[in-house]
């Protein structure tokens, strides 16, 4: 194989495998701050931001993920 | 097999060869109409032994944008307040009752909450930066993109966190001391030790302090890289998108400008708010 292709497939499989966690992760934390909201609509305003704030350290993985494939792709 | 039959395999391959470097110029001629930003960014000019590049200098403008919207509030602030004093009050209580809430200390609050609103607004500023006109079409040379949003580039994002860490530690040292340090170099169970059963325990606590000191590292790492991420993500989808085909260039990236607005602004909030949860964290007793 051409270092080109071996270069786009590996940022490929590192961004499919790695956004699986931040994935469901997010899922759960969406669902479960929905859910809370709806039982409690009047702490809304303060389950929104926190959600968003976990939602974000969250991602912060799938963002390594990005960050790896990136260096692949430019740097390497 | 006779030499002539070897020159014509050898010529053939020669052709082959020739055809599969023009299939690759050609290749990369196709490629190259999708100008993905590059993670280093080029450098526009050296002022002395200091070389300024379009990040760099693109940060220049967003503090004197800043600084523009200071003077200018400043100048206009009124009991009644107009639109922009309203949006910007209600970014500043937002983060100023939160303090409160925490320290319920109005002094400190009002301290912290400085710190916390420059870092919520310079992050903002910065990443709405390619909304404002021509921002996105002025050229240096040629070729070189005159601003690009200092997000997109790693020294800005690492800068910004090792200050927001090396704030918090400051302020920890202030609060507590010597007991701050102690929390990550652990002395006090090693001089707590009175018989040979308290070693290990002694020995463990150490070993987490030095977990703890790793993890601190591990914040500036993680806080850094997820703005970085975000915003040149952003680009690259935006680059990706015009450069599909002539077609795509004038409506289709609007959806992902509006999307890019939106992480913008969840990016800022969520560093400035990391940043209030360490401070905070560091004031409190532990």
């Amino acid at each position: 194989m051409e270092i080109a292709v071996v270069k786009a497939l590996a940022a490929g499989i590192c961004m499919a495998i790695g956004t699986i966690a931040p994935a469901f992760g997010e899922a759960m934390i969406a669902s479960k701050g929905l859910e809370s909201m709806a039982r409690n609509p009047q702490v809304a305003d303060k389950l929104f931001t926190s959600m968003l704030v976990a939602m974000a350290l969250v991602e912060a993985i799938a963002i390594y993920a990005l960050v790896v494939s990136l260096i692949v792709l430019f740097v390497l | 097999m006779s030499e002539e039959e070897t020159v014509l395999a050898e010529n053939q391959i020669n052709e082959q060869s020739e055809v599969n470097v023009q299939n690759n110029e050609s290749q990369g001629e196709e490629h190259s109409t999708i100008h993905t930003p590059p993670i280093q960014p080029p450098v526009l000019f050296t002022a002395g032994n200091v070389p300024i590049s379009n990040a760099l200098m693109s940060s220049l403008i967003v503090t004197v944008l800043l600084f523009a919207l200071i003077f200018y509030m400043k100048k206009r602030i009124s009991l009644v307040p107009g639109r922009l004093q309203l949006l910007i009050e209600g970014i500043i209580s937002f983060f100023y009752d939160k303090l409160v809430d925490v320290y319920g200390d109005p002094k400190l609050a009002k301290r912290h909450a400085a710190i916390i609103m420059s870092f919520f607004f310079f992050i903002f500023i910065a990443n709405q930066l390619p909304l404002l006109p021509l921002m996105h079409s002025l050229k240096w040379e040629g070729d070189i993109h005159f601003t690009r949003p200092p997000s997109s580039h790693l020294s800005f994002t690492l800068a910004l966190a090792i200050t927001s860490l090396f704030l918090a530690h400051f302020i920890g040292i202030l609060h507590h001391k010597f007991g701050h340090i102690d929390k990550y170099i652990r002395i006090t169970p090693l001089l707590k030790i009175r018989s040979l059963k308290d070693i290990p325990n002694a020995l463990f606590e150490v070993f987490f302090g030095l977990l703890e000191l790793v993890g601190e590292f591990a914040k500036i790492l993680s806080l850094s890289a997820r703005l970085f991420g975000n915003i040149f993500a952003h680009e690259i989808i935006v680059a990706v998108i015009v450069g599909i085909s002539f077609f795509t260039q004038f409506f289709a990236p609007i959806p992902f400008y509006i999307l890019g607005v939106f992480v913008g602004f969840v990016q800022a909030a969520v560093f400035s708010m990391l940043t209030m949860s360490y401070l905070t964290t560091q004031t409190k007793g532990h």
